[in-house]
């Protein structure tokens, strides 16, 4: 991980990034979903409070991850890059356990939740660290345009 | 139009659903029209900017709040129509609103990166940000008419 070049990042950085992350990974994909047709099959089987809970909970970890990210770099360069996919898969297990956690308390099966958590950790590491990585190239254009944009 | 099952859950989304479109529109129109009047004094005395800043920073703010808040229940809402969601007219509507939500979630995080730039800039660019608000004024009106469409056909 890169060393830490800011005491403290951002906050309006830290906020932004965060919440543009979480929204941007539930639209795109719900996106996907509907034009495939599978949308309203995976809703039907999520209660509520149980979404608004799981999305809560990936607002408040990506919130974590991305003050720790911005921490660690300045994001003026594509060495950001990497920290990002570090962050991006600590995202990834932490929201991974998140699930179990739900299918724990509403399936209440020892055996399913401990094959979900150990099949689903590298998983949760390796598409935590695309997304990361991802999101990380977005973030260093979206900043440098905003540069440019906001310097008359 | 589409039956919604209204139990207190969805009602307290839907109601939550509209609260953060009005932030979202209303903070928009209000930074627009803050860095719109202010931009005259901002070219005479170069007062101005600094209430453009003021409240473009407190906007970006709400802002974020109001988007995170609009896709968690806007998820909530069409989880009321699930399993059978529809397609047709509708369909069109609620893939272009996502389309334009898209497009407003990257190009609002170029505005907030912009405010942040132009905070530290000896001369902050506000004629782009009033540009900036303006667009995403237009952008979000847009959705909200496609919501229309989807509520009441």
């Amino acid at each position: 991980m890169a060393e830490a070049v800011d005491s403290d990042a951002d906050p309006l950085l830290v906020w932004a990034l965060a919440s543009f992350h979480t929204t941007t990974l539930l639209v795109f994909p719900l996106l996907v979903l509907y034009a495939v047709g599978a949308l309203g099959s995976l809703l039907q089987g999520v209660r509520t409070v149980t979404g608004l809970g799981l999305y809560l909970s990936l607002w408040g970890l990506t919130f974590w991850t991305n003050r720790r990210w911005l921490t660690a770099t300045r994001l003026d360069g594509w060495e950001a890059i990497t920290p990002g996919a570090t962050w991006g898969a600590v995202t990834g297990i932490g929201f991974l356990f998140v699930l179990v956690t739900v299918v724990a308390l509403t399936v209440g099966e020892p055996i399913l939740v401990a094959a979900l958590a150990l099949v689903g950790t590298p998983v949760a590491a390796l598409v935590g660290s695309l997304v990361g990585a991802g999101f990380a190239v977005l973030d260093l254009l979206i900043v440098e345009a905003g540069r440019s944009l906001g310097t008359a | 139009m589409v039956p919604l099952p209204l139990s207190t859950a969805h009602l307290f989304v839907r109601w939550l659903h509209v609260l953060a479109m009005a932030v979202a529109l209303g903070g928009s129109v209000l930074a627009w029209g803050v860095s719109h009047t202010t931009s005259a004094e901002t070219t005479i005395t170069g007062a101005g900017a600094e209430t453009t800043l003021a409240v473009a920073t407190t906007y970006e703010i709400a802002f974020w709040g109001a988007l995170g808040v609009l896709v968690m229940t806007g998820v909530g809402n069409l989880g009321a129509l699930a399993p059978a969601i529809p397609h047709g007219r509708w369909g069109v509507a609620f893939a272009a609103k996502l389309g334009l939500l898209l497009a407003v979630l990257v190009g609002s995080a170029v505005r907030t990166m912009a405010v942040r730039a132009a905070r530290t800039a000896t001369t902050p660019a506000t004629t782009t940000l009033e540009r900036g608000y303006a667009l995403t004024t237009f952008a979000l009106v847009v959705i909200v008419a496609l919501a229309a469409v989807m509520s009441h056909g």
